[in-house]
């Protein structure tokens, strides 16, 4: 429903999460999800400073909800070296999920975040995920496991 | 074995925010803490069992606690999680 290969940025060369949350915001814009980039971006970091989520495991799951997005939808950064989160075990992070959702959106975003959840708590997805390389491979690997 | 029932009131349901704030406190009791929602169960001391839940707004959630210091530990994490699921929170 909400998830195709131009939603996977890889192998940015970010070095820190605002600009990881940016270039992901950007791409959302491009592909005509998101009406106001600073707006999103804003909302992301808001939520962010309230608590992290940086949930360990090297992964993060941002998320925003403003009504700058238009639709729910997923989008997947991976870095090519490891930033600092302040994740809950303390670990850098090189994998990011922002989920952006509507601002009347309900329980989309807890679902999507579910669906993650439960996927990220194998160690066997986790590595798997952490060990591609190419967006069609990652696209592959999330297409199972997101519906 | 102590048990609570709590229903979530929030509208945002058991997002990672509350959720996260609930972890951390478990992490510091010794008893065993689970969440359990539709018969699915939850280690209360992991941030992504709990997210697994994707407890919405309105369903009930049961808390065990067991251990040696259950009776403490249920007063305390009931208490929390019924404020953080119970509070008027911004979205």
């Amino acid at each position: 429903m909400l998830f195709s290969e131009d939603q996977i940025l890889m192998d940015l060369t970010v070095t820190t999460k605002e600009e990881l949350i940016r270039q992901l915001v950007l791409q959302a814009a491009a592909s005509g999800k998101v009406t106001n980039v600073e707006e999103v971006i804003a909302s992301v970091l808001k939520r962010e400073a309230m608590s992290s989520t940086g949930f360990g495991k090297g992964i993060a799951i941002p998320h925003g909800q403003t009504e700058a997005v238009l639709e729910p939808s997923l989008w997947v950064g991976k870095t090519r070296t490891r930033i600092e989160w302040n994740s809950l075990d303390g670990e850098p992070v090189q994998i990011v999920f922002l989920i952006l959702v509507p601002a009347t959106a309900q329980s989309e975003h807890l679902n999507i975040l579910a669906q993650l959840a439960r996927k990220l708590m194998h160690d066997e997805f986790v590595e798997s995920i952490h060990s591609t390389t190419s967006a069609k491979e990652m696209m592959d690997i999330l297409s199972q496991s997101i519906q | 074995m102590l048990t609570q029932q709590i229903q979530i009131a929030d509208v945002a349901g058991l997002h990672a925010r509350p959720a996260t704030e609930f972890v951390k406190r478990a992490q510091s009791v010794q008893s065993q803490v689970t969440l359990v929602c539709r018969g699915r169960e939850a280690n209360g001391k992991s941030i992504l069992s709990i997210l697994a839940l994707g407890a919405i707004s309105g369903e009930n959630l049961t808390l065990r606690v067991e251990g040696p210091d259950e009776v403490a530990a249920l007063r305390m994490l009931g208490t929390q999680l019924n404020s953080l699921l119970n509070a008027v929170e911004e979205a």
